[in-house]
């Protein structure tokens, strides 16, 4: 007995009119998107253990999967989606992007790709996780780890994980580590080997003793842009020629990062275009000119309350401290900026 | 970019047929292509062929450029007479489809179709060559005789990744896929070659070619991490963007003696990391055509 299977404009009507067969296999896309098919109706309900190469539910509000769900790919995107059936098969790849609703996944999930950028619901991940490619970019409230979890060699993407301690310390092979803005993450598991790059920018990897031995050889990034330890680890041995001859706009950007506002503004002799003092206390505007760049103008002033010197990059137009505070504080027109009370 | 036409496929020398003269006998392979706006299209021409003595045994056929393969006409007629005549064609076991260079048409620009109607029209076709990814596509279909699928585009787009990963090809021992980048219809990630790279899909796999991509390095720092490594004999990264920091990936491969050659040619890597790659593996590695490291701007060979 041959098995039917539809073609996706065989399969809208039949799961519009709540017609479709339980068990149907439907071979290519079924796009519900939002931004592709606003008009499309989405169903009250799939059948019961539909097979469908592609599933793409971006931007639905609401999305009821079926039972014994089986897809290659499953796009539930933007949706509202609060935890996935126990029962569903999918291949190689759920995106789960901007899901913020999203509180559990279930337990022994495996597919190749999981992608859960940006679900700020997400605490943890369900015992038994199995997945190539990891993205918990920007999933600021997941703290922790199941015991089992099983990370085959891809990505793991862990940029902006602000309340994450620790990786799973049996974690052994990754092609790429993005911890990024993970300032909590001091150490990484002993037997780690990580065969790309590893971005450590602005996390709590700041000294080269921490790295594991199969890291030692890796690549490293800072913020997007390969550097060598020594930006990474000793910033305070660069020259600040390095930063003034450095060509590449992206580049210099890491380096001047690196290097520090204040401590450049200083070395690189900035001239002082505008100063007068402030609650806080005194202020400056500060300008050094980049070669095939846009000046660099930044402010110095000290916050009232804590007395902290800030260094803060503003337009390369602006003329006065006045106005520089004023586009720091979100406004177009500096006429418009009149602080009662600073804090 | 494509600058020449193959003289030989699948071990036979290839002959272009124009008119019954043309016709050596079946041990040649055959190329039909048309100029534009010919009298005489590719069908005439295949038509043609299958009169000759002996074109039944036939094992080799080349479809060359057809008018306006750039402009708008796809390959579906071509896949449609080709699957008609098929019960003609029994002992043909090569097909190239769509070898053109860039002067008939850029590769990029060369719009294919849904080829599976060749595989279910030819059952014991063992080698199958495509040119071109626009339109490509693969309806599901099992074929267990395919041992060689190369599909050379200036950027694969990853709907036709998936279809070809949902096809039934047991069989393969040989793939090559031109991957190429963004701008020309790369759509997809590292990600999206998991499948393939798990070892889950060909059993039989010998050769894994991962090319002419703008993400080399992304492939080189998963694929030594993958399952399918432990079987391959040759891995072929070459006409890509690989540079220093995929060479540095890529001496994970020491690990796997069963490798017999590693190819990265066309890269961007220094001398030192080559030569490191070469000491540390002891399969044979070709790293020929090197690039120049500083250039910011890192092309590969066939992207428009």
């Amino acid at each position: 007995m041959s098995i039917t299977v539809f073609k996706p404009d065989e399969a809208y009507p039949l799961i519009a009119a709540g017609r479709a067969p339980e068990g149907m296999r439907v071979s290519g896309v079924l796009d519900y998107s939002i931004k592709t098919t606003p008009l499309r109706t989405i169903p009250i309900r799939f059948p019961d253990r539909m097979h469908v190469d592609v599933l793409d539910l971006n931007g639905r509000e609401e999305v009821n999967l079926p039972d014994g769900l089986e897809c290659y790919e499953l796009n539930l995107s933007r949706t509202q989606i609060r935890r996935l059936p126990t029962n569903m098969k999918v291949a190689t790849r759920i995106d789960l992007s901007g899901c913020d609703r999203l509180e559990e996944l279930p337990a022994g999930l495996t597919t190749g790709t999981l992608v859960l950028r940006g679900c700020t619901g997400l605490r943890s991940l369900p015992e038994g996780l199995d997945v190539w490619f990891l993205d918990l970019t920007a999933c600021w409230a997941f703290e922790s780890w199941p015991k089992q979890i099983q990370i085959r060699g891809g990505r793991l993407q862990l940029r902006g994980c602000t309340a994450l301690r620790a990786l799973p310390p049996d974690l052994a092979k990754l092609a790429a580590l993005n911890v990024r803005e993970c300032p909590n993450l001091t150490s990484l598991p002993p037997h780690l080997v990580v065969t790309g790059w590893l971005d450590l920018g602005h996390s709590g990897l700041s000294q080269e003793s921490v790295l594991p031995a199969g890291v030692q050889q890796t690549q490293l990034r800072w913020a997007g842009v390969n550097v060598d330890r020594r930006i990474a680890f000793h910033p305070e041995t660069m020259h600040v020629d390095e930063v003034l001859l450095e060509r590449n706009a992206e580049r210099r950007r890491v380096l001047l990062d690196r290097y520090g506002y204040s401590r450049f503004m200083q070395d690189a002799k900035a001239a002082i275009l505008d100063r007068d003092t402030e609650p806080g206390g005194p202020r400056q505007l500060l300008k050094v000119v980049m070669q095939d760049d846009e000046d660099l103008v930044a402010l110095s002033c000290f916050c009232p309350s804590t007395g902290r010197q800030y260094m803060i990059r503003v337009p390369p137009q602006t003329r006065t401290c006045h106005q520089a505070a004023a586009w720091i504080a979100g406004f177009d027109n500096p006429d418009d900026y009149h602080p009662v009370l600073e804090t | 970019m494509y600058g020449d036409l193959l003289d030989s496929f699948h071990g036979l020398k290839v002959i272009e047929f124009n008119a019954a003269d043309d016709w050596k006998g079946p041990k040649y392979a055959y190329r039909l292509r048309e100029e534009y706006d010919d009298e005489l299209k590719i069908t005439d021409r295949l038509d043609d062929l299958l009169k000759q003595p002996g074109a039944t045994q036939l094992t080799a056929l080349i479809i060359g450029a057809w008018t306006e393969a750039s402009g708008g006409d796809d390959s579906a007629p071509l896949v449609k007479k080709l699957s008609e005549v098929a019960s003609q064609l029994p002992g043909l076991r090569a097909l190239f489809m769509g070898e053109m260079t860039y002067e008939e048409s850029e590769v990029s620009w060369i719009n294919q179709s849904d080829l599976s109607p060749l595989l279910m029209a030819f059952p014991r076709l063992e080698t199958l060559r495509i040119r071109g990814g626009n339109g490509l596509s693969f309806s599901p279909v099992e074929q267990s005789s395919l041992k060689e699928i190369a599909i050379e585009t200036g950027g694969l787009p990853r709907s036709a990744i998936r279809e070809l990963f949902l096809c039934q090809f047991p069989g393969l021992e040989h793939v090559e896929l031109l991957l190429g980048e963004e701008q020309y219809g790369f759509d997809g990630s590292v990600e999206d070659l998991q499948p393939i790279l798990s070892g889950k899909l060909y059993p039989n796999l010998k050769y894994l070619g991962l090319m002419n991509s703008a993400i080399a390095n992304d492939i080189a720092a998963v694929v030594v991490n993958s399952p399918i490594v432990s079987r391959i004999e040759t891995l072929d990264l070459s006409m890509g963007n690989l540079d220093s920091e995929g060479a540095q990936s890529l001496l994970g491969l020491a690990a796997y003696p069963q490798l017999k050659r590693l190819d990265i040619s066309h890269h961007y890597a220094s001398e030192e990391s080559v030569a490191e790659l070469t000491t540390a593996l002891k399969c044979e590695v070709i790293a020929a055509d090197r690039q120049e490291p500083e250039d910011e701007w890192r092309p590969i060979v066939h992207a428009e």
